[in-house]
């Protein structure tokens, strides 16, 4: 863990409540896709945890959805401001056991921290496919970006207004693949695990009070004991979770 | 050149600042960003006869100048804190430690004091009976002056170490129950642990915390914290800790010219992790700006016959 001074690059919305937010600042603690920085937002007292979408050694991408008060002010940001982070904080995805052909299924803002993972196994040749899960065309984002890494990218809506009519699951169930990696809401996260064929791992949002450890806030039980989706977390194996 | 030293119960610290329990682990997250022997010392994690995983999810919610927590005492248990807590916190921590006790039952708070009284790291241990997390025990014991005595004089049987009674706000009369664990036979008291809270989703039309209740610190306290250790600096003569929504060095000074002795920084730790430090790094500056050459001296300063 680091605690940095970042700067606004810019911001853009994706779409009518997702804003990516482009920051310079020193990123040397981020070790893996999968990991999320801690935001300090004035008038506000605790920070707002939000995953790594994708980190270069000066530059940090986060994306995040308007979801309360406190990601309502993040959309005031413009460039040249600072903002506070804790940086580095979380296990993140590990690479080494996608096989070669691993599965990305992601749901909503579930699908940024995605990006950067996707990005890092492309680099290493793994033959990728991502499905990026959303409720309605209007919502639907990076789909071009998942495209342009190379990866065989699927879009499913709930609706059916764009790409694939149903859920993640809906092409999960056809495809083969090595391994799977997801991120997405609770309810897709155990529609996963219902449909999944191999092993694989999952992130977990829980509500958190210091995002480092210290204060047990945001533990769940696995099968492995006690964990802090913080630090243990937020990402854990399918064989460790508790349903 | 400001002289920061205070002596808690006869043993000695460099300065008064105490990183709160339940907001510093075992010190291990923070080790790895400064050195934690600038402490004065720090009170770990609350820690119980038995494993404990603690309340349902979520735990956390915000509050205006502050945060709910119903962590409920989420811990290792006694036997595990000895075995490995304690001998690694030794690798990055060489003062007296303060050891944070819980229970639910007088025989909980006994057994765990007793063998935490054996362990030579260990300087002071402060027993909560105000968590307001825990149902059957915590709390229960804080609210009522004979509860809270009986506590004190059965774990000051099986200890040498000084005994501190860490109180709950969430009475009519803190007064009553600082005294009884005085004439009880405690040797110092801290306060205040959180106050009862509760925030609604307005979403979902419930409860925010899955235990419906939480316990609130963070700034927004810090006037009452300040207000029931003047209370209690009038009732009792041993020695107060000072805490509740403690962010910067003047707040340090306020409540020990209130009656602290000593003074705990809790909820800042978790929103700046540097937070310790930086209050201890600012405290002799801001001892100058008012004139304070002995920190001790001001011990109650504010109370004027």
């Amino acid at each position: 863990m680091k605690i940095v001074d970042f700067m606004v690059d810019s911001q853009i919305n994706l779409t009518g409540d997702v804003l990516e937010l482009t920051l310079e600042g020193d990123t040397s603690a981020i070790t893996a896709p999968g990991q999320f920085v801690n935001v300090k937002l004035d008038g506000f007292f605790l920070r707002r945890p939000i995953s790594v979408c994708d980190w270069t050694e000066n530059t940090l991408r986060i994306i995040y959805k308007v979801v309360g008060k406190g990601t309502d002010a993040m959309v005031d940001l413009q460039s040249g401001d600072l903002l506070e982070l804790l940086t580095g904080l979380g296990n993140g995805y590990n690479l080494e056991k996608s096989g070669d052909a691993p599965l990305l299924l992601g749901g909503g803002v579930g699908v940024p921290p995605l990006y950067g993972l996707a990005k890092r196994l492309r680099a290493q040749g793994k033959d990728v496919t991502a499905v990026l899960g959303f409720n309605t065309q209007k919502e639907v984002f990076y789909e071009k970006q998942f495209a342009a890494l190379g990866v065989k990218t699927i879009v499913t809506t709930v609706d059916g207004s764009y790409g694939e009519k149903g859920f993640v699951t809906t092409p999960m169930e056809r495809l083969d693949y090595s391994y799977f990696y997801t991120c997405g809401p609770m309810p897709m996260l155990r529609a996963v695990n219902a449909a999944a064929k191999t092993a694989g791992q999952f992130s977990f949002e829980e509500r958190m009070g210091c995002g480092f450890g210290a204060c047990m806030g945001c533990t769940c039980q696995t099968k492995n004991g006690a964990k802090r989706i913080c630090k243990e977390g937020p990402v854990l194996e399918r064989e460790e979770i508790q349903w | 050149m400001v002289n920061t030293k205070v002596d808690l119960c006869g043993i000695g610290l460099d300065n008064p600042v105490i990183p709160a329990s339940g907001t510093f682990g075992f010190g291990k997250e923070f080790a790895e960003l400064y050195d934690l022997d600038i402490l004065g010392t720090f009170s770990f994690k609350g820690t119980t006869k038995d494993p404990r995983f603690g309340n349902p999810a979520p735990r956390i919610a915000e509050a205006p100048a502050g945060m709910l927590n119903a962590v409920g005492l989420q811990n290792p248990g006694v036997d595990h804190v000895i075995a490995h807590e304690l001998p690694e916190m030794a690798q990055y921590f060489h003062k007296p430690v303060m050891a944070n006790v819980s229970g639910f039952s007088v025989e909980d708070y006994v057994y765990t004091c007793e063998k935490l009284d054996a362990q030579s790291q260990v300087g002071w241990l402060e027993v909560n009976i105000s968590c307001p997390n825990v149902h059957g025990g915590g709390m229960s014991f804080g609210t009522d002056p004979k509860s809270a005595a009986e506590v004190t004089a059965a774990v000051k049987k099986v200890t040498k170490k000084p005994v501190i009674m860490k109180l709950s706000p969430n009475v009519t009369d803190i007064c009553a129950i600082a005294k009884a664990c005085e004439d009880a036979g405690a040797d110092g008291v801290s306060l205040i642990n959180t106050l009862l809270g509760m925030r609604i989703d307005l979403r979902k039309r419930a409860p925010l915390l899955a235990n419906k209740t939480g316990g609130m610190s963070g700034p927004a306290i810090f006037p009452l914290a300040v207000r029931m250790v003047y209370q209690v600096y009038e009732a009792v003569s041993i020695p107060i800790i000072g805490m509740g929504g403690v962010t910067s060095a003047e707040d340090v000074i306020e409540l020990m010219l209130a009656g602290a002795t000593a003074v705990e920084a809790g909820a800042v730790n978790l929103v700046d992790p540097m937070a310790s430090k930086k209050i201890i790094e600012a405290l002799p500056k801001v001892c100058e700006t008012y004139k304070i050459e002995n920190l001790k001296d001001i011990i109650g300063g504010a109370h004027h016959g």
